[in-house]
């Protein structure tokens, strides 16, 4: 649960380098999560792992505002920045699909599947800025969960409200972006 | 390109209709949503839709995606 970790760091005094170390600390682990996430992958894995962890690292630790942020504002921070890397990737993804390898392959189920579940977080994203317009809470409660990875408690504690409240957000949210993403 | 499944104008009512009756067990959801009554009726449509769709699980991907971005952030599903 890095996203503990982070507001344990954070409420520790006189942590002007907090960020940095939180960082340094987090590097290994999400450098062997992506490349579990090669693994499983197979062949038709194109992500740049080292590029995963590195965009991570330099966006938060260039964010100089970051060190007078409070703990909550920090795991929205994580977050959003998980977010726009994961963006970021799937729209490489997608690109390179377009350039070529894609189009050499034979098209079956599997691959079909594969695709659709590399272009979702797409989906959700198009369709995260339109719930944000009306309701903003669910929508950070998904960046929070859905691309930070973070826990009810963690949410929770982020956005002062209970764990209930952010499972009720979560599954009224879910109902929300099924009805907007569903055939 | 995605769109909210109920008109801005209306996601006020609509959304305080859905946290409603998303606390109803679901063998009552139908009829209460039936009996609403008055300008709560505009909303009837976008409520059934928006409900029905959390019984298409095996439909959406959502769910799957969900559990794989959890393990490549290392949180619990």
């Amino acid at each position: 649960m890095w996203g503990s970790a982070l507001v344990v760091r954070m409420q520790e005094p006189g942590n002007a380098a907090a960020i940095d170390a939180l960082w340094s600390g987090l590097y290994p682990d999400l450098k062997q999560l992506a490349r579990s996430r090669l693994r499983r992958s197979g062949q038709n894995t194109l992500l740049d792992t080292t590029g995963l962890v590195n965009d991570a690292y330099l966006r938060v630790a260039g964010a100089a505002a970051l060190r007078e942020a409070s703990p909550g504002q920090f795991l929205a921070y994580a977050a959003r920045t998980m977010r726009s890397v994961v963006i970021d990737l799937a729209r490489e993804r997608q690109a390179l699909r377009r350039g070529g390898d894609l189009a050499r392959m034979t098209l079956n189920t599997a691959v079909v599947d594969a695709v659709a579940a590399e272009d979702e977080p797409l989906q959700i994203d198009e369709a995260l800025q339109e719930l944000a317009k009306v309701e903003p809470r669910l929508s950070q409660v998904v960046e929070m969960r859905y691309f930070g990875g973070f826990t009810e408690a963690e949410i929770g504690a982020a956005l002062g409200v209970t764990e209930r409240t952010v499972r009720r957000d979560w599954e009224k949210a879910r109902l929300l972006l099924r009805a907007m993403l569903g055939p | 390109m995605t769109s909210l499944p109920c008109p801005p104008a209306q996601w006020t009512r609509f959304s305080a209709l859905l946290d409603a009756a998303m606390e109803l067990p679901e063998p009552a959801r139908r009829a209460w949503i039936d009996a609403l009554a008055g300008e709560d009726a505009i909303v009837k449509p976008w409520l059934r839709r928006v409900l029905a769709g959390g019984q298409r699980q095996d439909l959406f991907f959502f769910e799957k995606k969900n559990q794989k971005t959890f393990a490549l952030f290392g949180a619990e599903p």
